[in-house]
């Protein structure tokens, strides 16, 4: 707290300033003490506390300026080496005068303080002095002389109202201001003093006078004990030469404290003339005298102020050096610090503008420049900007599209892959992006047979090629098998491109399967047609010939015909039950959608079966809490008459004949789906045809159109779901339906649906 | 307080090249010792006798003589006792004399600040012995002492360096030899 008060006052000017001007107008004051000593004279020292305090405390701001610029210094600030070069050349420019005046000033005010006391004068003025004395001296021996005359004449053995009697008399002869006689211990006998002086005396006379007469000497000499008149004091002894008989008990002296002197004290005034004369003398040597002894003083106290006033010039110039140097290098460390700022990329660096000098200049220069960079930066951030949103753009628009899309650099690196390339080759390309694309042929057998038709076309560095194949069924894609339409192009070796190749792959399975489907439709409905017309008349020839023959031929040839018709006629049927399930596969009705709830449409089903007494028996196991299905009720039931009839077929001939039902709620790759599966206990599907299992005509039962599975598979895909064949494990086959939740019901159960 | 003004004065004094204070500057540095002291109630007025020996030192002898006057003050101060609070000051009285010499007669002139009365003397230390004893010095009335036990007086003389010309005052605040003072003596109103 304290340090940063002193340095923000060690950084503003004003409070400086004022402080300098407190500091010089009481040093003027200290100069200017000897023209004011009554005035002023009081506040002497504690100006001269306040402005050594004053100079201390602009002594420690320097230190901290100082100690400040040192720790810059060795930090190696900017600028720091200028401003220590600008400081010093300051102190030394201020101080290189301030020195040469304040060695002069000493010498001016030894020389000037000296030259007030002449020689001459003062030996003048002693001489003035010891005449004055000499002749006031003389003045005091002749009143001596008269006073000792009047000693001699006064009897001390007298009474005390007789001797002031003779006092009284003896001064108005001798025209004296006062005349008393005292005992030798400063008693006071009897006095009488002129009616118009004031009492100004005491009772007693001055101790060290009275022991100055004791010695037998009388004395005379001026008494300066009041100022405005001076008189002469002569003071005389007298012998005691008798009994003293004025001492009265109250006066308190024993017998044995009978005086052995007496004194006797006369006061005469000094004549006018004399005394103005002397007093003046008096007046003037006393002045001198205490001049003469403040001489060295003086010199002091006036060094001393010119001191002060040396070191608050020097320490102002200090300080003011600090003060320039900063301001001056200022714009030099905004300069350092935007610069600094500018290589790190902070081109809205703006420096605070700083005058019109060439500082100034350099700083609007530097202004320009980042206005500049940063115009320059921000379009270049533009361009940038632009370039990434259409490479998102870009990339959005691949990762939307069905095609598969590879990017391979010139050294057989993946360099890019769209989500359609990896859903078609059924494994993820990012992990395996900047590998080359022969190193993890062998981490998919889809991508190994991809890679396979594609390498060596790059090895080739073919231009532009197509080809078209097949790739191995993915799991969960009912084990179909993929076909693919792939087209390469190499890249133009360009600086921009740096070469490489495009390969762009189409899984175009259902495609060929709707064109399969649509045939094998119209086959359907031509055979359908083609075969149902003549069917018929071959019927009814077959009954009429059975009609008009059996009971006419002979026995033998009339079983014959029995048989033969009979034959016909059966064989026509199953001929006409061919014929509509052609038909029924060529021509589906539009499907009425509605809510089905799957588990009470299978119980419903299995129900129908589960009274049998030829040995079939249903297990169910369905998941409770199965949402809504959005689907054609009749055609769902149709699905699970053929899936369940295929199922106990496949078990024909193995006693108990047992069907599993289950259904699942599960999270396909389309979003969340019901799954429900029909299991067998037979001998399971062969594997060959497995993949072409839900084609039309394919079969694996001595009897049957080859048209059930294929049904199934179209009213599944009209539910938009999928279907899928496999063998179980423990034995048996299975076939599993994935019917896709509507959107809106995924999450609401039939139970929760009706309440 | 004194001692930092003469520690910051000193320092000024070396930096303008004049020296700290010599050896010799200690040689004499007198003495001011009040001695004995006395209160009395005389016609509902406390009075102070108060007996002090002073001496001074060779630098204000040296002033003395120079034409400087002494400013010497004896200064009472009266006090309250408080419980749990510190003493209120109830009353303070200064008595100054002046000593100085009178060239023409070479005699020494005590002046009583107070009242004007001037007494000679030959000897300086007949002066300074007048000074320092100090009769019947009225300092309060007995109607603000109304409880004696409660109230106790103190003084002490000291010479009065602020009275001296402004030029000596630096050094009288540097040098020790100028700070002549008696220390507090206290007395009770019982």
């Amino acid at each position: 707290m304290v340090i940063r008060v002193m340095q923000r006052l060690a950084n503003s000017a004003w409070p400086m300033v004022g402080l300098f001007a407190l500091l010089l107008l009481s040093l003027y004051l200290l100069a200017n003490f000897a023209g004011n000593i009554e005035r002023f004279g009081q506040f002497y020292v504690p100006l001269l506390l306040l402005n050594a305090l004053g100079i201390g405390f602009i002594t420690v701001l320097i230190g901290t300026n100082t100690w400040n610029l040192v720790r810059q210094f060795r930090e190696r600030a900017a600028g720091a080496r200028l401003t220590a070069r600008l400081v010093a050349m300051f102190v030394v420019l201020a101080l290189v005068p301030v020195t040469i005046v304040y060695s002069f000033s000493l010498q001016f005010i030894r020389s000037g303080i000296d030259s007030w006391f002449d020689v001459e004068v003062e030996r003048a003025l002693d001489d003035a002095l010891e005449l004055s004395m000499a002749s006031l001296d003389l003045h005091a021996e002749g009143l001596r002389r008269s006073t000792e005359r009047l000693a001699a004449r006064l009897d001390t053995t007298r009474s005390r109202a007789d001797l002031r009697e003779d006092l009284h008399d003896m001064r108005v002869d001798i025209d004296a201001s006062r005349l008393a006689l005292y005992s030798d211990h400063n008693w006071m006998v009897a006095s009488s003093q002129r009616g118009d002086r004031g009492g100004l005396l005491d009772d007693r006379l001055p101790g060290d006078l009275v022991e100055r007469v004791r010695s037998g000497d009388s004395f005379a000499g001026l008494d300066p004990e009041r100022g405005d008149q001076m008189q002469v004091r002569v003071v005389v002894p007298l012998a005691n030469e008798g009994v003293v008989t004025f001492i009265s008990p109250e006066d308190q002296v024993a017998d044995e404290a009978q005086p052995e002197w007496f004194l006797l004290e006369a006061l005469y005034p000094v004549p006018g003339e004399i005394h103005a004369l002397a007093s003046r003398v008096q007046s003037a040597v006393g002045t001198h005298r205490e001049l003469v002894f403040l001489r060295e003083p003086l010199k002091t106290s006036y060094i001393l102020t010119l001191s002060l006033v040396l070191l608050l010039s020097v320490l102002t110039a200090v300080w003011a050096a600090f003060f320039s140097a900063r301001r001056l290098m200022l714009p030099i460390h905004s300069l350092a610090d935007g610069t600094r700022a500018v290589a790190e990329g902070n081109y809205a660096t703006r420096l605070p503008a700083s005058g019109r000098d060439e500082l100034g200049f350099v700083v609007r220069s530097f202004n320009e420049m980042t206005r500049r960079l940063r115009h320059a930066s921000d379009q270049a951030r533009e361009s940038r900007l632009q370039a990434e949103s259409q490479r998102a753009y870009l990339e959005a628009v691949l990762e939307r599209i069905s095609t598969g899309v590879l990017t391979i650099d010139a050294e057989g690196m993946l360099y890019t892959a769209n989500s359609a390339a990896a859903r078609i080759l059924g494994l993820d390309l990012a992990p395996r992006t900047g590998r080359r694309l022969a190193d993890f042929a062998s981490d998919h057998p889809a991508l190994s047979q991809f890679l396979n038709v594609v390498l060596p076309h790059i090895e080739q560095e073919a231009g532009e090629w197509r080809e078209e194949f097949e790739l191995p069924g993915r799991a969960g894609a009912a084990g179909e098998r993929q076909i693919i339409v792939c087209r390469g192009a190499r890249l133009p070796d360009r600086e921009d491109l740096a070469g490489g190749w495009v390969i762009v792959f189409d899984d175009v399975s259902a495609m060929v399967k709707a064109q399969r489907e649509a045939a094998w439709a119209e086959v359907a409905r031509r055979l359908a047609h083609e075969i149902k017309n003549p069917l018929t008349p071959i019927q009814l020839s077959a009954e009429r010939l059975r009609h008009k023959l059996l009971e006419q031929l002979p026995q033998a040839e009339a079983e014959m015909l029995d048989r033969s018709t009979w034959t016909i006629i059966q064989q026509v049927d199953a001929m006409k039950g061919m014929v509509r399930a052609f038909a029924d596969y060529a021509a589906s009705p539009a499907a009425d959608m509605a809510r089905v709830d799957i588990n009470e449409l299978v119980t419903e089903v299995a129900d129908m079966y589960s009274g049998h007494a030829d040995g079939c028996r249903i297990e169910l196991d369905l998941e409770p809490g199965l949402p809504w299905l959005l689907a054609d009720r009749s055609r769902l039931r149709q699905v699970l008459h053929n899936l369940i009839k295929n199922a106990l077929e496949a078990q024909r001939g193995h006693g108990e004949r047992l069907v599993g039902l289950s259904t699942r709620r599960r999270d396909g790759a389309e979003g969340p789906a019901v799954e429900l599966a029909v299991r067998d206990h037979g001998p399971g599907i062969p594997t060959e045809l497995l993949d072409r299992l839900f084609e039309p005509y394919t079969t694996g039962k001595l009897r049957g159109s080859g048209l059930g599975l294929a049904i199934v598979k179209k009213i599944v895909e009209e539910h938009r779901g999928g279907v899928q064949a496999v063998n179980h494990v423990d034995g048996g086959a299975m076939i599993i339906i994935e019917l896709p939740l509507p959107r809106a019901d995924r999450e609401a159960a039939p139970a929760e649906v009706a309440q | 307080m004194h001692r930092l003004a003469s520690a910051i004065v000193g320092l000024l004094l070396v930096a303008a090249g004049m020296g700290p204070l010599s050896a010799d500057a200690r040689a004499d540095e007198g003495r001011f010792d009040l001695r004995a002291i006395d209160a009395r109630l005389v016609d509902d007025v406390y009075r102070l006798d108060a007996v002090g020996r002073l001496e001074l030192s060779q630098r204000a002898r040296e002033a003395l003589e120079g034409g400087v006057a002494l400013t010497i003050a004896l200064e009472v101060e009266i006090f309250r006792r408080r419980a749990w609070w510190l003493n209120s000051e109830v009353a303070t009285v200064t008595q100054r004399h002046r000593i100085e010499l009178h060239e023409l007669s070479r005699q020494y002139i005590v002046t009583h600040l107070g009242t004007g009365e001037r007494r000679s003397f030959f000897r300086v230390q007949s002066a300074l012995d007048h000074v320092g004893r100090s009769l019947d010095f009225p300092v309060i009335d007995a109607v603000i002492i109304d409880d004696p036990a409660r109230y106790y007086g103190r003084a002490r003389m000291r010479l009065e360096r602020e009275a001296l010309p402004w030029a000596l005052r630096p050094a009288a605040i540097l040098y020790a030899d100028w700070r002549l003072q008696t220390e507090w003596v206290t007395w009770s109103f019982e």
